[in-house]
């Protein structure tokens, strides 16, 4: 079943399309969830409640081409996820005082050696304000004027965020390389 | 360099990252499936296309229920209005008739028409001695007589038993006459509320009282001659009712309905004098009807019913000039309805409802008239609060 055919069936009410959509893209979204919140048991909440929405928001989507359903669907758990930060871990995690903006990353090691559940566990152990702004930057491709208008921060506040994340992740796959050299 | 290294980094973490998966719990899907909207059928759409008929259905119906009202409404203000401007030269009315006016306290017209049949005849050829003429009428029972007789019958029938009457003549060979004239009082008694039902309505009982209008004002009515107009105030109906399923889509509904009507009869009489009388009717009666559910979802239910109602005057009061007297009807009222309704849940045993329908009632033969003798073909709409249970 195609996406196109997938969203039709949604929009009609059936249940095994409803049952095909969750099965086709849970796991995706669940991995979304788990690199905004670190957290395994909220990610699943979040699906829950994103999968609850996207049913009953689906008779306005307009289905386009191949992939327009995976990136509504995935735009959906981004929100869910930074509105559950923003309520819950992200108050209080973005420190006035300054970082260097461009922090010295130490790369030389090989990217290839380190398993991607290892890289998000890295990212999942990030401090939530870290974390946040290394996932609208890396993955939303979002500049860092549009990160403070989303997150209600200056602009120098998410470069010294973004600096200290991509700082930690560093140090944290160097030193996974040099354990399992 | 660092810009450069940086970049590195956040692409490999993006490429290895950005569709990552991650195995989601056994009962995530079943708590999903549990607090889903309940699952609509693939004819949904046929569903909300009757949806939006019926409500297209009901807009029409109650734009229609509204014309209806103002158009009666006005019909019948007007009556009144312009029967109270009759203006005529009183002075020159033969005093002869003028102690039959005192002897008639009686404000219906057509009770004026039977005393009328009674007064002696006299030499000056009046609307009274016009009636007294009607030998193939006297006796009857008067109500009766009142309904069935249409006001065309009635003329053709006049003619015949009248011939040696200019009056009626004239009236019945030129009715022409009778809708150019410009005079007020031939305007207000051609605009008669006969839309629905003629039997009181001013032309309804208009030529039996005397001819032609326009010859009589010529020719100087008595004054005992009058204009009666009725205006009945909208029926106001409160019910509590029952309703239970018998099949898929289908219910019965019963209870008990509660119905107040007023109507107010002004009688004014040529000499400039008028009277009015209020009858105050409360009835009660059990509606039963057969309801059929056409869409139902938990918030929004649409429906059509059919039935009849049988009810009964409880009380019944007369009011002239400060005076009140009882009436007694005993015979009940028949009547038939059919409506359609809508029904939205506030909450999931609590909802609103609006029933715009039809109602037809039937002759109850009883002397009292209300505005169901007058127009028995009746728009009403419904609105309350169900409770579900």
């Amino acid at each position: 079943m195609n996406e196109k055919d997938l969203v039709s069936g949604c929009q009609q009410g059936d249940n095994s399309s409803r049952r095909h959509l969750y099965d086709s893209y849970a796991q995706h979204m669940m991995g979304i969830c788990y690199r905004y919140t670190g957290d395994v048991r909220t990610s699943e909440d979040l699906l829950h409640d994103g999968f609850i929405k996207i049913f009953e928001a689906i008779h306005s989507f307009q289905y386009r081409s191949e992939g327009s359903l995976k990136a509504w669907m995935s735009k959906i758990f981004t929100n869910l996820s930074l509105e559950y930060l923003r309520k819950n871990s992200l108050r209080d995690t973005f420190p006035l005082d300054e970082y260097p903006e461009e922090a010295l990353v130490d790369t030389e090691y090989d990217f290839d050696r380190v398993p991607p559940a290892v890289l998000m566990q890295f990212v999942a152990e990030l401090p939530a304000g870290y974390r946040t702004v290394f996932n609208l930057n890396t993955f939303e491709e979002m500049s860092h004027k549009e990160i403070a208008n989303r997150l209600h921060i200056n602009e120098s506040s998410s470069r010294s965020q973004l600096a200290r994340a991509k700082a930690t992740l560093s140090e944290k796959v160097k030193n996974y390389t040099r354990q399992h050299e | 360099m660092n810009k450069k290294v940086d970049d590195r980094l956040t692409k490999e973490f993006r490429k290895r990252l950005e569709n990552y998966e991650l195995p989601v719990s056994e009962g995530v899907w079943e708590k999903i499936e549990r607090d889903l909207p309940p699952v609509h059928t693939p004819v949904m759409r046929i569903v909300w296309m009757r949806r939006i008929s019926a409500i297209a259905a009901c807009i029409v119906l109650l734009l229609g229920m509204g014309w209806y009202i103002s158009t009666v409404c006005l019909e019948t203000s007007e009556q009144v209005e312009l029967s109270e401007q009759v203006e005529l030269p009183v002075s020159k009315i033969p005093q002869m008739i003028k102690p039959t006016i005192e002897q008639q306290p009686k404000l219906l017209a057509v009770n004026e028409i039977k005393k009328e049949r009674d007064i002696p005849t006299t030499p000056t050829p009046s609307p009274a001695e016009m009636q007294s003429d009607q030998g193939d009428r006297k006796g009857s029972p008067l109500p009766a007589e009142t309904q069935s007789d249409p006001p065309p019958a009635e003329t053709q029938s006049d003619q015949g038993d009248r011939k040696g009457s200019p009056l009626r003549t004239e009236w019945a060979d030129d009715p022409v006459i009778w809708k150019k004239s410009k005079r007020p009082v031939t305007l207000a008694l051609a605009y008669g509320n006969q839309r629905t039902s003629p039997s009181t309505d001013l032309e309804g009982w208009y030529p039996r009282t005397f001819s032609n209008p326009m010859t009589l004002l010529k020719d100087l009515l008595p004054d005992n001659v009058s204009v009666t107009g009725v205006h009945y105030d909208m029926p106001v109906a409160v019910s509590l009712s029952i309703r239970k399923q018998v099949a898929k889509d289908w219910a019965l509904e019963s209870g008990l309905t509660y119905t107040y009507l007023k109507s107010t009869e002004t009688q004014s009489f040529l000499n400039g004098s008028s009277t009015s009388k209020d009858i105050r009717l409360h009835y009660v009666g059990v509606p039963l009807k057969l309801v059929y559910s056409f869409y139902d979802n938990r918030r929004l239910s649409l429906y059509a019913s059919a039935g009849g109602m049988l009810e009964k005057c409880v009380s019944g009061r007369e009011s002239v000039e400060n005076t009140t007297t009882d009436l007694s009807i005993s015979e009940l009222q028949w009547s038939l309805s059919g409506t359609i309704g809508a029904n939205y849940n506030l909450l999931d045993a609590f909802g609103l409802f609006v029933e715009p329908g039809i109602n037809y009632y039937f002759d109850d033969h009883n002397t009292v008239q209300t505005i169901r003798k007058d127009k028995p073909l009746n728009i009403g709409v419904q609105v309350g609060v169900r409770l579900t249970y």
